[in-house]
């Protein structure tokens, strides 16, 4: 891989990375909210998103849809507190 | 992002952050330091997180290091299981192979990354006791290209055992044509030293339909592995010492940035320019996608998984 392949690489994660920086509450934007039960979740899937969000997941066994909770996440900004 | 059992971890290239899960899935920070602070030349910051097998580690690369624009260092952190603050436990030297994130085998004492640009490397470290690594002196050997190229290592992945599948994309110096052959997957085995060898060989090492691979993943059972790319997704029987094997064709042809695995046969695969998590059931014996996917999601950027 070239060496400015590389330094575009290292930009595209830098940019992806800032734009966690802020992370605002949970939005619920993209997908249907749907009542859940978290206890029969076999898996928790957060993924970070360029619109300062983290969007929390419920997997569900096989066979079920991944399930968009709404109070999953309550995050207000990220703030450093040192 | 990081995540082990009881935290999560997220940075903005100068702090990292740790946020408390729930029994629930809810998150919440609960701490924060200054990585960058760490960073000899103060030109760079942390980037890439990912820890050790038992969670009790975090790692990051700590990019441009020197401010020199291109020598990066893994640092390391301990995490604090009751309240997830972290402390800083040092950095290794700085070069410019240490990029993409380490992969611990499943002794949890060896980890191994590569790179793939102007100069491709395998390098390995031994963690100690205290969570700090130290570099191992190895020189892993590559499989013979075909004729007129050699074989860029860009992403490596470690099972639970010793083993460690690679994908090996074949290079012509900076040429690139449509008549390069494919990537192909080959495994190494490391020994009780530390040393990785391979019996893989061109002839044997099963050829990728994805020409420009973004991320490898190996399931919990260490039977399977996923391949990304810039034109979809493929899963590959991993087999330990013995040769990869073929599976299934291309899942998507969306472009796919990151993909992970939880431990109840779920493959999650995440793409950036379509805006899609793409959710698949897959086990050694069937492969389908899972009710409603892909989900739309904007700008999906990095994912990690918590299995329950």
């Amino acid at each position: 891989m070239p060496r400015h392949v590389k330094f575009l690489r290292r930009l595209v994660v830098a940019l992806c990375t800032s734009a966690v920086f802020a992370l605002a509450a949970f939005a619920q934007t993209d997908s249907a909210i749907q009542n859940f039960n978290s206890s029969s979740a076999v898996a928790y899937v957060y993924v970070a998103s360029g619109n300062q969000n983290i969007k929390a997941l419920l997997q569900l066994p096989t066979g079920s849809s991944l399930r968009f909770p709404d109070r999953l996440s309550e995050l207000a900004s990220l703030r450093a507190w040192e | 992002m990081g995540v082990n059992p009881k935290y999560l971890f997220l940075t903005d290239e100068v702090y990292i952050y740790s946020l408390s899960i729930a029994p629930d899935g809810s998150i919440k920070q609960v701490a924060s330091i200054n990585a960058q602070q760490f960073n000899s030349g103060g030109c760079g910051g942390p980037a890439n997180l990912f820890l050790d097998r038992t969670g009790t580690t975090l790692y990051d690369v700590d990019f441009n290091q020197n401010c020199s624009g291109d020598d990066d260092a893994f640092q390391f952190f301990s995490v604090d299981a009751s309240t997830g603050e972290l402390s800083y436990l040092g950095v290794t030297a700085a070069t410019w192979s240490y990029w993409e994130p380490l992969s611990f085998i499943g002794n949890n004492k060896y980890a191994y990354g590569s790179e793939c640009s102007e100069y491709s490397d395998i390098y390995g470290f031994q963690r100690n006791d205290d969570g700090t690594l130290s570099v191992l002196n190895i020189n892993p050997p590559v499989p013979t290209a075909p004729k007129g190229y050699s074989y860029c290592p860009n992403q490596m992945v470690a099972d639970s055992a010793n083993h460690i599948a690679m994908a090996l994309t074949p290079e012509n110096g900076y040429k690139s044509s449509q008549y390069t052959p494919p990537p192909q997957l080959a495994t190494y085995i490391a020994d009780s030293a530390g040393n990785i060898t391979t019996k893989s060989t061109r002839f044997n090492m099963p050829k990728t339909a994805i020409p420009t691979i973004t991320d490898i993943a190996m399931s919990p059972s260490g039977k399977l592995l996923a391949v990304a790319g810039l034109n979809g997704l493929q899963v590959f029987h991993f087999n330990g010492s013995k040769p990869l094997t073929h599976y299934t064709g291309l899942l998507t042809k969306d472009q796919i940035d990151q993909v992970y695995w939880d431990n109840d046969n779920h493959l999650y695969a995440i793409s950036q320019p379509s805006g899609k998590l793409f959710v698949y059931t897959v086990t050694p014996a069937s492969v389908s996608q899972a009710p409603g996917s892909p989900h739309k999601i904007a700008q999906p950027q990095n994912i990690v998984v918590l299995s329950k």
